[in-house]
């Protein structure tokens, strides 16, 4: 199955965007993230199954939800 | 036993908070924040939830701006002596109510060293509190276009006062003033509004009407107000390889590993509080709190101070010719729980002349009975008598 991988700064991030995904019925799962996935080091992410939103309702949703987000990898 | 000692710490706690705090240690024993297998996941998600049930709780911003502190003390001190590397910088002055705590006195006295002043604004008066609008004015009178910060406990832990913040936080916000407000013994008893009361700060413990466990204080932060500088810097998952701290909330100002099973505990709490609703809770320790005052003011002897106060959860007196200490000890064998003493409060204990001979304390809250004030009406009439 095809994942976006959300990123996030911290693990607080990861799971704000985890319930604002949910209340959508958007299925996440938290994940760590790779180094070079993140600036400066240990970082949090959101794997997201691509069947269940495109990368641009996943932007809309969070930025409605007001979490802060780094960016949004393909998985 | 009668508990009668809730304003230092509520006991018991609701089988709740004690089931919560044993699951997170079983199930949710991982480090929160700083791995990804299920025993630290459970646990980040345990913290999160409290983080957005708190928020919930104060109506306050959003839940990354509640952050957990080992109690309320931490919380202030991270308030206070975060904003002196900002914004408290020499000649800045601070105004505080006549009702606070130690937990805001000592560190603003420490800071008086690197030329941080503070005024106290008058509160009491004879057997109760000053109406608003005199509070106000007090607070109006003292403001200088330097006064950086106003604090205000919203409920005094010595006697049953509480402070109109809804009034003071909308004269700080008129006057461009930030205000932090002291919820430790008001937080699970009074409704507190962070939006509508135009608090900054709110800091409070979570061991006490919140019904958590101890090292469970809280600090939220209201949308807008300035971040306080980290006063402990160190390792919270995040960012790793950067030295400095990071710049966004709540990590910003959490550093070092949280306490998951006190802040399970502490979850559990304010769901027994959402449960059972905070209005019945507080009706049923306002309505004891009125019967206890009757009954000891009822005492030849007895002298209760701002005894005039109609509803709360704390009373103080003194008994005559007698000593706290030893009254408060005499309670104890009885099997009364109460505090003797100066409670880390030595602001009302001025006002009421009570700074030589401090007071014996007794305050209620939930898990306490209407028919509990029956029992200490009975113990008192066995005990009083004994003393010379």
């Amino acid at each position: 199955m095809k994942q976006w991988k959300i990123a996030f700064s911290s693990v607080t991030y990861a799971e704000k965007g985890k319930g604002v995904l949910a209340a959508r019925g958007i299925r996440s799962r938290i994940v760590r993230l790779e180094p070079w996935e993140s600036s400066g080091g240990c970082a949090y992410g959101l794997e997201v199954p691509q069947e269940d939103a495109d990368a641009g309702t996943l932007e809309t949703i969070l930025a409605r939800g007001h979490v802060r987000y780094s960016e949004i990898l393909r998985g | 036993m009668l508990y009668f000692d809730h304003a230092a710490t509520s006991w018991p706690k609701p089988e709740a908070v004690t089931r919560a705090m044993v699951r997170a240690c079983v199930y949710a024993g991982g480090n929160p924040g700083r791995s990804a297998h299920v025993l630290s996941l459970r646990a980040a998600e345990i913290i999160y939830q409290a983080r957005e049930r708190a928020a919930e709780f104060f109506h306050g911003p959003e839940p990354e701006n509640v952050l957990f502190y080992p109690n309320a003390t931490g919380a202030i001190n991270a308030v206070l002596h975060g904003l002196q590397k900002t914004r408290l910088k020499p000649g800045t002055h601070v105004l505080i109510s006549e009702m606070e705590h130690n937990a805001v006195v000592r560190p603003l006295y420490a800071m008086g060293e690197q030329g941080v002043t503070f005024d106290t604004y008058p509160v009491f008066s004879g057997g109760g509190i000053l109406p608003d609008d005199e509070i106000l004015a007090g607070i109006r009178e003292r403001l200088r276009p330097e006064t950086a910060l106003v604090a205000a406990c919203h409920v005094s832990n010595v006697c049953g006062a509480a402070l109109p913040i809804e009034k003071i936080g909308a004269l700080c916000r008129e006057q461009g003033k930030l205000f932090l407000v002291d919820a430790s013994q008001s937080a699970g008893v009074w409704d507190i509004d962070m939006e509508l009361d135009h608090i900054d700060y709110l800091c409070t413990a979570g061991h006490k009407a919140l019904l958590g466990p101890q090292g469970s204080g809280l600090l939220l932060i209201g949308a807008g107000a300035e971040i306080p500088a980290a006063c402990i810097q160190g390792g919270n998952g995040v960012a790793s390889l950067d030295a400095a701290m990071p710049g966004f909330l709540p990590e910003a100002l959490e550093a070092g590993t949280l306490p998951t099973p006190a802040i399970a505990g502490l979850l559990a709490g304010l769901d027994v509080l959402r449960r059972e609703g905070i209005s019945a809770v507080r009706e049923e320790a306002f309505a004891l709190y009125r019967r206890l005052l009757d009954m000891l003011k009822s005492f030849p002897g007895i002298t209760v101070y701002a005894g005039e106060i109609p509803q709360g959860t704390t009373i103080s007196f003194r008994a005559e010719g007698v000593s706290c200490t030893q009254l408060a000890g005499a309670l104890g064998s009885a099997g009364v729980c109460v505090r003797s003493g100066f409670h880390c409060a030595p602001l009302p204990h001025r006002a009421f002349g009570t700074e030589h001979s401090g007071t014996v304390r007794v305050s209620v809250g939930y898990g306490n009975h209407l028919r509990d004030a029956d029992r200490f009406y009975r113990i008192m009439k066995e005990i009083l008598p004994v003393f010379p």
